[in-house]
């Protein structure tokens, strides 16, 4: 594959904001989607930009990530045939979660160019907010190529921080001293023309330079995951593990793939018990924790959603007890993924394994012992 | 308000013998959910169902708990005496303690506890019980003939003739359009008069669901247009394929001049037919049993179509010398055995193989083959005619995905019964007429749909009424984000996509009540009406304890 390298002069961000000011101006697009930094300095919104004028405002790779770009974009509400053609500015981990939405017709792809930025990763945003210029120099100083402390641990164990398993159209990759651009679809590659950013040049580099940077990845992956894989063992390692939680169900709230209208756990109707079962169920067992649907809360998410996790690691980010639920989903959406040989976000047209049946899968679970 | 009545049954000794049910009644009556708890011999019996009726009458339940068998044995049994005493039938539970726990367990200390907390559960969700009313629905009695050629045009004339309403859909690219094989014209041209006959043709079915009574199909015509057809009853007559001679190279059909099959002049009646050689035609080879080995089965209509065409040639040009080449002769019954005679009366030569090849000769073709003997011999004729066999086309098994239907080794269409219904098929209201259910000759394809015309109008008086599923699924709209999962998740296209809305909608008639939608729907907003979220909360709650 070839790309486009394009000069870092001023840093990254930079960069990629003339990169996406040519974008806008091919005319192919009609606004950019795009981080930018709130007025206290202190954090970062998503903007939704018409004037190229004022990409400046812009930070297209933000040292935090407060609100999932799938979570942004879904909040859009979805329309199709909508003729405004919008480029969204994403982590891949964003991209991956805007795919599996657009499966579950919460994100209108057709109306959407998505383009990625190789992700050095992100600080968790608690931590930026309290000292933002301190951060932003570690930021500055990871996107040089060195520094590499305070990261959230979802980011540390992230293998799909370039484009290998992420559909965008355009992926932008980082390089020493500079950026490659290439388009991974016929959609990516029309507007990457009409820009005059197409390219012919070798960037073997690159993809070695990713390779290698995976392999890192991968280990500090498996660490993390034989670590989850001891603490949950047991009959109470997962009891112990969510121990701290308040049932403030942050964590569903800024989820990008929990996309349900209302949460069955923040429902009227929501499988509470009454104070008599809650009696009835303390006599038998001498006590009884309550509110008792913390776990189910927890267990019900996982069921929902283990399939599309992208462990883009928003849910610990936004927890105030640091519950290790990134973490957890990440674990164990790695094991059912591998179960279905499905990886969400990577294919656009690899339908989700819900929505299919295979015959093997019945004769798969029987030779498992699961029909004895 | 009205309380919850629990009735436990003592099953004769089944039941009393194996749980100790005074202390089930006990630790229920401590728990205080119930109003009260009565125990009985034999509740299925005249004695107990009058009991129960009387008692549920008397105490006024709103919701009532029968501790007993497997509810498929008695679900109904009880549900009848509720509905005698003016309970929705929907109010009871049953629990099932004798297969699930007499009869499993023999530890009667286990078995109880075990019973304890099955009634527990079943009180417990009882109390979320929701009355369910029964729908019923007129049957449709309209019919939906699929496949336009002798068999779906008889079905349909004859349906339609005894003045019921019925929908001819000829298929594109089935060969069973209306005149695509066959069939009389004049008969097409009959039911395209009929005002009870809508005859569509060129269409593509999509999608056939529903049951006896009440099928949808989807179908998108030859316009484009997509259009849905309601009916009772779905007579398939979706014809076959001939075999293909094309892949076999001893045959030479496809690349030696003057190589024609039987099919290729079945409507070519009048005068000489065209037969692949401009050179002027003398002498010409049937060759029968084509396909045979390959299909593994005696199609049983080539014999007779061999030596129709054979006879026609004979008749427009008496001077050709025509040869018949077989392997064996298919000639059942008194009529065709005498066509057999008069044919080798007309001059048609008869001459049986044990191999045969087809090969160019000059400006001609030689018919090379081995007698039956065991002698090697060679015939020069002009042009050779292939009577190929019938094999099943390619949309039987997209029918017989959509309506449950079963396939032979072949790929036809299996009867229910070959002696007892051998138009019927395991789906009822469903029926199988022609050769999609295997070659027939054109006289059993007559009788074929005669029959399943019969069984249609006998089977679906107009009039006939049909109850609904009551514990189906329902979409709340205030929660339903259009995702589309539950969609996927219907075995029975009973859910779908209303675009405008952006919910899904289910069809009442349609749904089974499986709660796959409601399984699949994260939100909650697809349930089951009788297991709702929060009946199956209580439920599991109570059996983990």
């Amino acid at each position: 594959m070839k790309g486009r390298r394009i000069p870092v002069e001023d840093g990254a961000n930079s960069a990629l904001r003339s990169l996406l000011g040519s974008l806008l101006e091919s005319g192919k697009v009609d606004a950019v989607m795009a981080p930018s930094r709130i007025p206290s300095g202190e954090s970062f919104a998503w903007l939704l930009i018409r004037d190229p004028e004022l990409l400046g405002k812009t930070t297209p790779l933000p040292p935090v990530m407060p609100v999932q770009g799938a979570r942004a974009l879904s909040s859009l509400g979805y329309e199709a045939g909508n003729p405004l053609k919008m480029l969204c500015v994403l982590r891949p981990c964003e991209a991956r979660a805007t795919i599996e939405l657009a499966k579950r017709n919460q994100v209108e792809p057709d109306n959407l160019v998505l383009l990625t930025i190789d992700c050095p990763g992100a600080f968790p945003t608690l931590d930026y907010t309290r000292s933002a210029d301190g951060f932003d120099r570690k930021f500055e100083e990871a996107l040089r190529g060195s520094g590499q402390e305070g990261w959230r641990p979802d980011c540390l164990a992230c293998t799909a921080f370039s484009d290998r398993e992420v559909a965008p159209d355009i992926h932008v990759g980082r390089v020493k001293g500079e950026l490659v651009v290439l388009a991974r679809t016929d959609r990516g590659r029309e507007v990457l023309e009409a820009a005059q950013l197409a390219g012919d040049d070798d960037i073997s580099d690159w993809r070695a330079a990713v390779d290698k940077e995976t392999g890192v990845r991968k280990e500090a992956k498996d660490r993390a995951f034989r670590e989850m894989d001891e603490r949950t063992d047991g009959a109470d390692g997962l009891d112990k593990l969510l121990a701290d939680c308040i049932n403030c169900h942050n964590c569903m709230r800024v989820c990008p793939i929990c996309y349900c209208r209302q949460c069955l756990f923040d429902s009227a109707d929501a499988v509470r018990i009454r104070a008599e079962d809650y009696l009835a169920r303390a006599k038998h067992r001498g006590e009884i924790r309550f509110p008792g649907e913390m776990m189910k809360f927890h267990l019900g998410r996982m069921y929902h959603m283990a399939l599309s996790c992208v462990a883009c690691g928003a849910c610990e980010d936004a927890c105030p007890m640091d519950v290790p639920v990134s973490r957890l989903f990440a674990f164990v959406g790695d094991r059912v993924q591998a179960d279905f040989g499905y990886v969400p976000g990577r294919d656009r047209e690899e339908p989700m394994p819900m929505t299919t049946f295979e015959e093997n899968e019945l004769h798969a679970f029987e030779d498992a012992g699961g029909a004895e | 308000m009205p309380g919850i009545g629990l009735y436990l049954c003592e099953c004769g000794p089944n039941i009393a013998d194996s749980i100790d049910l005074d202390l089930v009644a006990a630790e229920v009556e401590k728990d205080g959910k119930v109003a009260r708890v009565e125990r009985f011999k034999l509740l299925c019996s005249e004695d107990g169902k009058k009991f129960l009726a009387e008692s549920i009458k008397e105490h006024g339940y709103g919701h009532v708990v029968v501790a007993a068998c497997s509810p498929k044995q008695h679900q109904t049994t009880f549900e009848e005496v509720a509905a005698g005493v003016g309970l929705n039938p929907h109010m009871i539970q049953m629990v099932n303690i004798r297969e699930q726990c007499a009869w499993m367990t023999p530890d009667k200390e286990e078995a109880t506890g075990k019973a304890l907390r099955l009634v527990r559960a079943a009180v417990s969700r009882v109390r979320y019980h929701r009355a369910l009313e029964q729908k019923e629905i007129e049957c449709n009695p309209d019919v939906v003939v699929i496949g336009g050629g002798t068999a779906g045009v008889e079905a349909a004339r004859r349906i339609a003739h005894e003045g019921r309403k019925v929908h001819l859909l000829g298929v594109a690219g089935l060969g069973s359009e209306p005149g695509a094989d066959d069939a009389p014209a004049e008969r097409v041209e009959e039911l395209k008069q009929d005002p009870l006959a809508e005859v569509h043709e060129g269409c593509t079915v999509q999608d056939l669901l529903g049951f006896f009574g009440s099928f949808i199909a989807r179908v998108k015509t030859r316009e484009e247009e997509e259009i849905e057809i309601r009916a009772g009853s779905v007579v398939l007559a979706t014809g076959a394929k001939p075999f293909d001679p094309a892949g076999f190279p001893g045959y030479g059909y496809g690349m030696l001049a003057g190589v024609t099959t039987v099919g290729e002049h079945a409507r070519a009646e009048d005068g000489a037919p065209a037969l692949g050689t401009d050179r002027p035609v003398k002498s010409v080879a049937v060759i029968h049993c084509v396909g045979r080995e390959k299909l593994g089965y005696c199609s049983g209509t080539c014999c007779m179509e061999a030596m129709g065409f054979a006879r026609r040639l004979k008749q427009s040009s008496p001077e050709t010398e025509v040869t018949e080449f077989f392997r064996d002769l298919c000639l059942p019954g008194i009529g065709d055995d005498g066509f057999h005679r008069e044919t080798e009366e007309l001059g048609v030569h008869f001459v049986r193989f044990r191999d045969v090849e087809v090969a160019q000769d000059g400006d001609g073709l030689a018919v090379r083959y081995q007698a039956e003997d065991g002698s090697s011999d060679s015939l020069a004729v002009d042009a050779v005619v292939l009577a190929v066999g019938v094999k099943a086309g390619p949309s039987n098994a997209d029918f017989a995905g959509m309506l449950n239907l079963g396939l032979d080794e072949h790929g036809f269409f299996q009867s229910e019964h070959p002696v007892l219904n051998p138009v019927g098929t395991v789906t009822e209201g469903v029926f199988t007429i022609g050769s999609c259910r295997g070659p027939a000759s054109t006289s059993d394809v007559l009788i074929q749909a005669g029959a399943a015309a019969g069984k249609v109008l006998s089977a679906l008086v107009p009039g006939r009424r049909m109850k609904l599923e009551t514990r189906t699924s329902e979409v709340a709209d205030k929660l339903c984000t259009g995702c589309g999962l539950c969609v996927a998740a219907c075995a029975y296209g009973a859910v779908t996509r209303d675009d405008a809305r952006r919910v899904a909608v289910v069809n009442e008639v349609l749904c089974r009540g499986c709660g796959n939608c409601a399984a699949a729907c994260p939100s909650g907003a697809a349930q089951h009406r009788q297991f709702t979220a929060r009946q199956l909360d209580q439920e599991v709650t109570q059996v983990l304890g």
